[in-house]
Formats: structure tokens, sequence, C-alpha cells
């Protein structure tokens, strides 16, 4: 069995939960952020299976929990990095050998037909028929903010930007953060929507 | 360390894969230790997608996004997703070119319906091409039609231009049937004038008969003349002869005509020796029955003994009176 087959036990991961939080019982808060920060790493590094790399990473992170312990000064989020950049290079070394094998079997011809124009088009469709129902979902306030906020080009944006964190009362910064965390949640709604196909 | 290691332009650099390898492991290590560069990073990467979708971007930049960005299935579906919601907040159209190329191709099953993405943005360019094609055509169907109008119109001008002539040939007819009338009414005053005459004359002989008895035979009044004028006779050297008595009161004329496609004529009488019109007729129609013959009633007062010539002339509603023979003769009495 490989190492990255292994599957965590609900011990493990127990441990890797109460490790992550560092006394502050985050309820798996900590969990979630530090998995999202993991696969937009190994997606900034243009994996092909990002969430695969983020979960191999926390494997290997728990059974160094449970074999030995993770003893030092490093904080969780410091050695998830750690652990993730060797996660990646081992990627990369497995990429060569399968990129080398991907190039010997396109040399038989094309595995797979790319969808046609239609398929493309109806996709293109659906994809902004479930923005529309996830937008409608939104309470009117995020939807004004999302709408507003990302509303117009460059300096109207940022006039945009401005006036609703005047109107809404808080900092750019706070408007920033607020704006984003709907975005992602439109986003995961739409994901949902489209489903994975 | 600085307290904030990093701005917006390194961030967009390092979202582009544009930063030398040092500075990008420090981020990527910022990217799981610092919350706000984290922060930072997220709305960053929003923006960057956005200003991609709206042509923001340097060239350079743009290469890099398609290059580096675009080349990850999860980035392409936030692309994809940031230009979906430009449609929608905007009403706008999806940019034609709003996902670009991706420099390399994964082999999961997701990034190939990501690809058809890419494969429909790049139908937008074919699609581009037929509406050019399109506007092409209907430009010519325009211009088509444009002349189709023009010789439609043409022939309306053409066709309304052919009615008036016939209307105005149509009044020229009205007004030349009741000249026509107007001369038999005419002739038939004369008719009865010459007939009363006749009778006066008739009964003037009776009396003079009566009379001859008694007195010396004086001369027999003679009211109408007739002689027969053919166009032969034009290019003879002798002219007919019209003789003509003392008594004679009118002179009847039957004119032979040559074969012609007139249907109405003019006859003018000229003094061959100072070529003045002596006298013009009125219109004459070629009737139904009468032959190839036009009969022309002069006054024998009109006639001296000398030599004169009735120049005949062809008349037609869409020409310019036309003349076609004469018909010289002379005069004597007797």
């Amino acid at each position: 069995m490989q190492k990255n087959d292994l599957t965590l036990t609900a011990r493990a991961f127990d441990r890797l939960l109460v490790w992550l939080d560092q006394g502050s019982e985050s309820q798996g808060q900590k969990y979630l952020e530090m998995r999202q920060r993991l696969v937009a790493y190994f997606d900034r590094k243009n994996c092909s299976a990002p969430n695969e790399l983020a979960d191999q990473t926390f494997n290997r992170i728990a059974r160094r929990l449970e074999e030995e312990g993770i003893t030092g000064t490093d904080t969780p989020a410091r050695y998830c990095y750690i652990v993730a950049r060797f996660v990646f290079l081992e990627y990369l070394r497995g990429e060569q050998k399968e990129r080398a094998l991907v190039t010997d079997l396109s040399k038989q011809g094309p595995s797979s037909a790319l969808p046609s124009i239609d398929e493309a088009g109806e996709q293109r469709q659906r994809l902004l028929s479930c923005l529309e129902q996830c937008l409608d979902r939104l309470d009117s306030t995020q939807r004004e903010i999302i709408t507003r906020y990302y509303t117009g080009q460059e300096r109207e944006k940022i006039n945009n930007r401005r006036a609703l964190a005047q109107h809404l009362g808080i900092s750019p910064n706070a408007l920033s953060i607020r704006a984003c965390r709907i975005r992602d949640k439109l986003e995961a709604c739409v994901n949902r929507c489209i489903g994975p196909d | 360390m600085s307290k904030q290691p990093y701005n917006p332009e390194l961030i967009r650099d390092y979202l582009i894969g544009a930063l030398p390898e040092e500075e990008l492991e420090r981020l990527d290590e910022l990217s799981f230790t610092d919350d706000t560069f984290v922060a930072a990073l997220n709305a960053a990467e929003k923006d960057l997608v956005d200003a991609y979708v709206q042509n923001e971007l340097t060239n350079e930049q743009v290469v890099k996004f398609r290059s580096h960005y675009l080349s990850s299935p999860l980035r392409l579906q936030r692309a994809e997703f940031a230009a979906a919601f430009k449609t929608i907040t905007e009403g706008k159209s999806m940019p034609s070119d709003a996902i670009g190329q991706p420099a390399l191709r994964t082999t999961s099953a997701k990034t190939l319906d990501w690809f058809s993405v890419l494969d429909a943005l790049a139908s937008r360019r074919i699609l581009r091409w037929g509406t050019i094609a399109a506007a092409m055509v209907f430009l010519a169907v325009c211009v088509g039609l444009g002349i189709q109008n023009r010789r439609l119109r043409h022939q309306i001008a053409t066709t309304q231009s052919q009615l008036r002539d016939l209307e105005q040939h149509e009044s020229e007819l009205s007004k030349e049937v009741a000249d026509q009338r107007s001369l038999i009414s005419q002739n038939a005053i004369q008719k009865s004038e010459d007939e009363e005459r006749l009778k006066e004359t008739v009964t003037q002989e009776g009396n003079q008969q009566q009379r001859s008895l008694r007195e010396p035979v004086k001369p027999r009044l003679r009211s109408i003349a007739s002689f027969i004028l053919t166009p032969q006779m034009r290019s003879v050297g002798t002219i007919p002869v019209v003789s003509l008595a003392p008594t004679t009161l009118n002179v009847r004329m039957n004119l032979n005509l040559e074969p012609n496609d007139y249907q109405s004529y003019k006859v003018v009488l000229v003094d061959s020796e100072t070529n003045q019109v002596v006298w013009r007729s009125g219109k004459f129609d070629r009737q139904k029955g009468s032959g190839d013959t036009i009969g022309v009633n002069l006054r024998a007062g009109l006639l001296k003994p000398k030599t004169y010539v009735l120049r005949l002339f062809g008349t037609s509603s869409v020409r310019p009176s036309e003349f076609i023979t004469q018909y010289p003769f002379k005069v004597v009495q007797r």
C-alpha cells in the first residue's frame, strides 16, 4: 500500500483537529481553513488533483502525529506548508513519469473526444442559469454587496467600493473580506448546481 | 521582514507565475501562515480574474495569465465564473475571449469539460466570421432589392407616362370626332343648300322653258362640277384640265390616293404660278367603304383660269403632318 492511499482513522483525524486548533476549539474550522489553503496551494502549483494532494498532506501529518508526534517551534500552518511542499515535490516526480506515459498513449491516438460546440454552449448556459439561481438565493444585502463591489472597471470599481464601504459603515478591508466570502459562497453554490460532471 | 512584505502588484505577479523562485516560496509560505496575506491573496485573485475578463491586463500579463493561471481547471472555472458573473451583473454578453487558451492540458475528465468551454469560445470566432458573412449576404440582398425597387419605380414612371400619352391621344381623338361631326353637319347644311339651289334652278329652268316660248334661250346654270384626279397624273407632262362653265358654283375634286397608312388627311390648294396658298381644307378621315379616294369640295369662285396644285398631307396624332403627294390641274373657262 502506498503512502498516498492511507486513510485516516477516526482517532487520527481527531488528533489532527486538536493539533490544528492548538487549544482554540474551532470545531473543525481550522481544519477547513487549512484544507482550503492546501488546495489553493496545490492548485497554484498547477497540480491536476489539488483536493487529493491536500488530503494526502493531512494524511501524512496525521500519521506523523500518530507515530512520532510533532515537536518543534513550527506552527501548524507552517508545518502544513512544509509537508505540502514535500508532497508537491513528490507529485512533480510522479507527474514526470505520468506525462511520459500520457505521451506514449497520445501517440496511439486521442483518448477521448472533446465536447461539441453545442455541448459547450449548453454548459455555458447552464453556468449562467445556475449563477442566476444562486444569486437569487443570496439575501438582498449580500446581493447588493457582491454586485456593487464587483461592478465597474479600474477607477470606477475603486470608487464603487469606497462608496459601498461608506454606505455600509465598514472599512474597505472589511468590505473586501466580506465580498470575497460572498463570492466564494456564490461560486461554491454554482459549482454544486452545475454538478461534478 | 516588514510588517506587510507584499503589495497588490506582487500578489498579482505571484498569481500569474511571474515571480522568481525565492519570492515565490516566500509567498507560498505566507499563503499558509499569514491570515492577512491569505485574505489579500483571495481578494487579489478575484480582482485579477475580473481584470482579465474586463481586458484590463497588459499584454504581458495576459500572456502569463493564460499560460500560468488558466492552466488549472479550478482557476479556469473561476475565470469562467467571473465572465458569467460579469454577464449577469452588467447585463452584457460574455466577452468573446474571456477565457484564454491554457498552456498545458491535463488528463482529468473535468479539464476536458473546461476545454469544451475553450472550444466554444474559439467557436465564437467562427460565429464572428459567420456573422460577417451573413452581414455581407444581407448587404447583397439589400442592394439587389434596391436595384429591383429602382427598376420597378422606373417601370411605374414609364407606365404612367404612357397612360398620360394615351389619355392625351384619347382627348385628341375626341376632339377630332367632334370636328368631324361638325364638318359632317356643315356638309349636310351645304348639301341642303345645294339641293335648294338646284330646286330653284330647276324651277327657274321650268320658268325659262315657259318663257323660252316667248324669249331667246339663255345658258343653263350648273351648280357642281366633279372631277377625278389621280396621283399618276401629277408627273405627266400634260396636266389634267378642269373645264368650268360660268354657271358652275362648286367643284368637287375626287383625289385617288396612293397606298399609305394615314387615317386622316389635309389638302391645300396652291396657285402654281405664285406658289401661294389659295385654300386649306379641314381634316379628312379615310372612311370605310369610300375606297382610297377622298373628295375635296371647292367653291368655283376660287378657281381662275390658271394652273393649280392640290397638295395632300397625311396627319397623325403622334407625328406632324407629312406631305404625301400633289395633284396639279389646269382650270379653263368654257
